[in-house]
């Protein structure tokens, strides 16, 4: 096998994660200056990262419970406003709902009653079958008969 | 409070804080905040920005807890959380340095006189730094993988995991990370012999 195709198996070795020709490989490492490079690399990587470690804070660790309690008793606020707001756009819908349906059936009697009224009244549906055309003789008629009413 | 959670296993702890047990969600934090750190110190190379975004690990790890399904183990998933976080503010500075000459020309290699030699002996320290600076010039996806084989001594499995990619992409992205940084510190001779 050729570099090119065998450094990429150097990597997987480097790593422990090449389960053959593993013997191939080594023996290729200690002829090539590429490859030795790349193991040299690790090594070098390797090192440098775990030199310089970091400790968080001890005030850390309070600091993020703290902003967890916090948003937790907002949350906590939220879901009550959020199921109060619930109701209270359930009952709106109720008290629309109940309005409306009185309102309808108030408007309807009101159109009976105002039917009703109209009926009664001769003057009114004379004007109506005759589509507002009156002649002369008809309007005298008309008051006539509604002063007879009165 | 410690011995209470000492004994209880991993699945145990993570559904009392499912429940919102602020003394379970403590435990989790206290286990994990200095390996998380150190995982951001390394991808992100900059300590002063370390504990934000440790806590916001912790913040966005909470919410989502609940999606958090009992297959993977709970340091994989916090480590796949920190890895995306680390990725936005790479992407974010990014950003922030494209607006901004005088960082860009301040950044570039070849403006700083110490660099200018070809070749050069190096002592420890420097060392150290020529490597951190190689590796901070990686590819964000190239060097997470890198830094979960190398500092973490995560075996490519896990890496995918974390990742969200397949074993192969972990595999030619660790290989490419050390030819880059073969190539990079070609010019300092001493390093690679
Ligand atoms: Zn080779």
């Amino acid at each position: 096998m050729r570099h090119a195709k065998i450094q990429k198996l150097v990597s997987e070795y480097i790593d422990g994660e090449l389960k053959n020709n593993i013997e191939l490989i080594e023996r290729h490492i200690k002829t090539c200056d590429e490859c030795k490079q790349l193991v040299k690399v690790h090594y070098l990587v390797n090192e440098t990262l775990k030199e310089n470690t970091i400790e968080v804070s001890p005030y850390l660790s309070t600091r993020i419970q703290a902003i967890f309690k916090e948003q937790k008793s907002q949350q906590n606020l939220w879901d009550y406003i959020i199921g109060f707001s619930r109701e209270l756009v359930i009952a709106l819908i109720l008290i629309f709902l109940v309005l409306t349906s009185i309102r309808l059936i108030s408007k309807e009697t009101s159109v009976k009653i105002d039917e009703a009224i109209l009926n009664e009244m001769p003057s009114v549906q004379k004007v109506i079958s005759t589509g507002g055309d009156l002649t002369k003789d008809d309007v005298l008629e008309l008051t006539l008969s509604n002063g007879e009413k009165k | 409070m410690k011995e209470k959670f000492e004994t209880l296993d991993e699945v145990e702890i993570i559904q009392l804080a499912k429940d919102g047990d602020e003394k379970a969600f403590e435990f989790i934090v206290k286990k994990y905040q200095n390996r998380v750190a150190n995982l951001i110190f390394k991808i992100i190379g900059d300590a002063s920005i370390v504990e934000d975004l440790t806590q916001e690990v912790f913040l966005r790890m909470i919410e989502s807890l609940k999606e958090y399904r009992f297959g993977s183990a709970l340091y994989t998933w916090i480590y796949r959380i920190t890895v995306n976080i680390c990725i936005d503010e790479i992407r974010r500075r990014k950003r922030l340095r494209a607006y901004s000459l005088s960082d860009v020309l301040s950044q570039n290699p070849k403006a700083e006189p110490s660099h200018s030699h070809v070749e050069k002996t190096v002592e420890q320290r420097e060392m150290r730094e020529i490597i951190e600076e190689a590796i901070s010039k990686l590819p964000p996806e190239y060097k997470t993988a890198l830094i979960l084989r190398e500092f973490e001594d995560l075996p490519y499995d896990e890496i995918a995991k974390i990742l969200k990619t397949r074993i192969g992409t972990v595999k030619s992205r660790i290989f490419r990370a050390r030819k880059l940084l073969a190539e990079h510190l070609k010019e300092y001779k001493d390093l690679l012999k």
